[in-house]
């Protein structure tokens, strides 16, 4: 588990990164750079860059993350956009608590891609539900008087049939 | 344990930061969005529409008609509309032109002021929303009539940058220097199953100076194509299966964009074209499918610009392949059973001379094709679909092996089929054949099988795996026989990387 990939193609450069709960990972350069946050990083501390620190992000969910950027390292060609297609729904088919996990490091990590990916997943999962049903998937407390949700399912009427 | 089921009651969502939920909603139709807004304190303190950069609407079974209506005006004046950058529609029209009294009373309300209705909300939207990106507006015709905008004032923006239209009907006029049309930064338009004449699209695209990705998907009206258009980098253009009007005359279909680099053409068999994209001469992708071509001499023209990527699927009209071209890299022939009555005859000879192909591929579909000859020195590994069969005669396998001598010059090939039966020549003619491959290294088969009912029930890995484990002794052998200087010839199954 410690180091997450390493890669088929022995000619491309590695980089280290160090999560949260400070394990190490070698990464190939081209899938960390995916993350517009540590490629600056990279940019920033040039070659002699040591380990990159990721204050944000625990091992278990930098593993996840990683294997996204390694998938999506290179370029996609006509041929395999449906197996990627297939590869990234049954990415972002994972617990909600992963999913979460994984959402806010895409955001820190700043992988647009891959914030896109998850947010669609969160949506999909809302879309269509009436307000309980969407409660009950997301564990949502309803913490409304019977007043205040009275007053608010009026003043909403306009958005239920 | 304990502690998983509290961590799967914890409520993750709500402590999203705002922004990524603000995300989240402009990935929701607006409804859905705006209902968020009853779940929770925290969620009732979100200001859907004042923060939302986005506007999607789609009217269902269940929220239809005047409360759909009704939604879409409330949003819109909540809206800010200063920020809103793309806005999706889609309704369904329920009137009819000439309508009567009697007609109006009919469906409820007058089609009329449906109509005023929708282009107030698209000229609210056009006037008011200067960063306006990205618009998609498909309305339905309930009826035969398709919907008509009543002004053109949708095609008036600074900002938009994508545009895509369904199912309406178009007339842009053009009097003088004066256009109805005018979107400066329009990069991509599509329009699908949209009613416009040639007038329309020429005065759509003189509005659309920077026009670079042009869509036109079963679109209606357009015998004659003229596609005159610096700008322009990709066109696509699929005809309809079912036209409406114009049904049996040929077609036209001329381009002259100096930048483009990609061209689609899927011509659904109706009718017969002749395409003329001779003047692109930065064409470096063309893409033909079910289209019946005259002559030739089509092709000819075409080869001598510097095509590197090349796809005729289902063309009927050529005696002769002749692929001679220098540039070419990437090549997909396919269809080759394709017959038509319009264009007489089965392609007769098929010669391929590339020097820097680097991608073949072609179908086999049980027919005997003549005279094939491929000569293409970068070429490791051309690719052979072998395309479905209910049965698999001795006609088929006779076909197949005399198919596949062409191929015996390359290093490696690569076969793919959807069953196991396509490749299992029978002993039988095993002993009586040539081999027809005696000198290949590597053989690669493929089996992607199609998907039965059963298959996708179960989860994609396990079948895959059953499917391996069941290769008959049969399909072995006759692999062994195909290639007898080849090392063990690799099977796979479909979604390892080919």
């Amino acid at each position: 588990m410690a180091s997450s990939t390493s890669g088929s193609s022995s000619s491309s450069k590695v980089v280290k990164i160090r999560s949260s709960d400070n394990e190490n990972f070698e990464v190939e350069e081209a899938a960390a750079a995916r993350s517009e946050t540590i490629k600056k990083l990279l940019e920033d501390v040039g070659d002699d860059a040591d380990v990159i620190p990721l204050p944000n992000v625990d091992a278990k969910t930098l593993v996840k993350v990683m294997e996204w950027c390694k998938k999506h390292m290179d370029d996609v060609d006509e041929l395999n956009k449906e197996e990627m297609k297939t590869w990234d729904a049954e990415f972002v088919d994972m617990d909600q608590s992963c999913l979460y996990n994984v959402l806010l490091a895409a955001n820190f990590l700043n992988i647009k891609e891959l914030l896109d990916q998850l947010t669609q997943k969160v949506a999909d999962m809302i879309k269509g539900k009436s307000p309980e049903e969407i409660r009950a998937t997301f564990n949502i407390k309803n913490d409304f008087t019977p007043e205040e949700e009275a007053e608010i399912r009026k003043q909403n009427a306009w958005a239920f049939e | 344990m304990r502690r998983r089921r509290e961590e799967e009651e914890e409520d993750r969502l709500s402590d999203l930061p705002d922004l990524i939920i603000y995300h989240i909603f402009s990935f929701l139709p607006t409804i859905d969005a705006v209902r968020m807004n009853t779940l929770s304190k925290r969620w009732m303190h979100l200001r859907v529409l004042d923060s939302n950069t986005s506007l999607h609407f789609s009217e269902s079974a269940q929220f239809q008609k005047e409360k759909f209506r009704n939604l879409v005006s409330h949003c819109l004046q909540l809206q800010n509309l200063d920020r809103l950058q793309r806005f999706k529609l889609k309704m369904h029209f329920y009137g009819v032109y000439n309508d009567h009294l009697l007609m109006s009373s009919y469906y409820g309300y007058g089609s009329d002021d449906q109509r005023s209705q929708i282009d107030g909300w698209l000229n609210t939207i056009v006037v008011h929303s200067k960063a306006l990106n990205e618009m998609a507006i498909s309305i339905n015709p309930g009826r035969d009539t398709k919907y008509r905008f009543i002004s053109n004032n949708i095609l008036h923006s600074n900002s938009l940058a994508v545009l895509k239209l369904g199912c309406v009907q178009l007339e842009c006029v053009r009097s003088g220097t004066a256009s109805d049309v005018e979107l400066p930064s329009l990069k991509a338009l599509s329009l699908k199953n949209v009613y416009l004449d040639y007038m329309t699209l020429k005065n759509l695209l003189i509005g659309c100076p920077s026009i670079e990705d042009l869509v036109l998907d079963s679109c209606h009206g357009l015998r004659k194509v003229v596609v005159s258009c610096s700008s322009l980098k990709s066109f696509i253009i699929r005809y309809p299966r079912y036209p409406i009007h114009d049904v049996h005359d040929d077609r036209s279909i001329q381009v002259e964009a100096v930048n483009l680099d990609t061209f689609v053409y899927d011509g659904a068999f109706v009718c017969k074209a002749n395409i003329d994209i001779g003047s692109c001469g930065r064409v470096r992708s063309v893409l033909v499918s079910k289209a019946e071509l005259d002559h030739d001499k089509w092709l000819d023209d075409l080869l001598n610009l510097q095509v590197e990527n090349l796809t005729l699927d289902c063309c009927a009209g050529f005696k002769q392949i002749n692929i001679r071209n220098p540039y070419l890299k990437v090549l997909h022939l396919g269809g080759y059973g394709f017959y038509s009555y319009r264009c007489k005859g089965a392609v007769q000879a098929t010669n391929i001379d590339a020097p820097n192909l680097v991608s073949f591929s072609c179908e086999f579909e049980g027919k005997i094709i003549p005279n094939f000859s491929v000569n293409a020195p970068t070429l490791l590994e051309p690719r052979i679909k072998l395309v479905s069969k209910e049965a698999y005669t001795t006609d088929w396998y006779v076909n197949l092996i005399y198919f596949l001598k062409n191929f015996d010059g390359f290093k490696g090939l690569s076969l793919i089929a959807n069953k196991e039966e396509a490749l299992s020549i029978p002993k039988t003619l095993r002993s009586v054949c040539i081999c027809p491959l005696p000198t290949l290294k590597h053989l690669k088969v493929t089996f992607c099988p199609l998907p039965t009912e059963e298959h996708l029930k179960v989860k994609s890995h396990s079948w895959k795996k059953k499917i391996l484990e069941k290769r008959s002794v049969e399909l072995r052998e006759a692999l062994l026989w195909l290639t007898p200087s080849a090392e063990t010839p690799v099977i796979q199954p479909a979604g390892d990387n080919l």
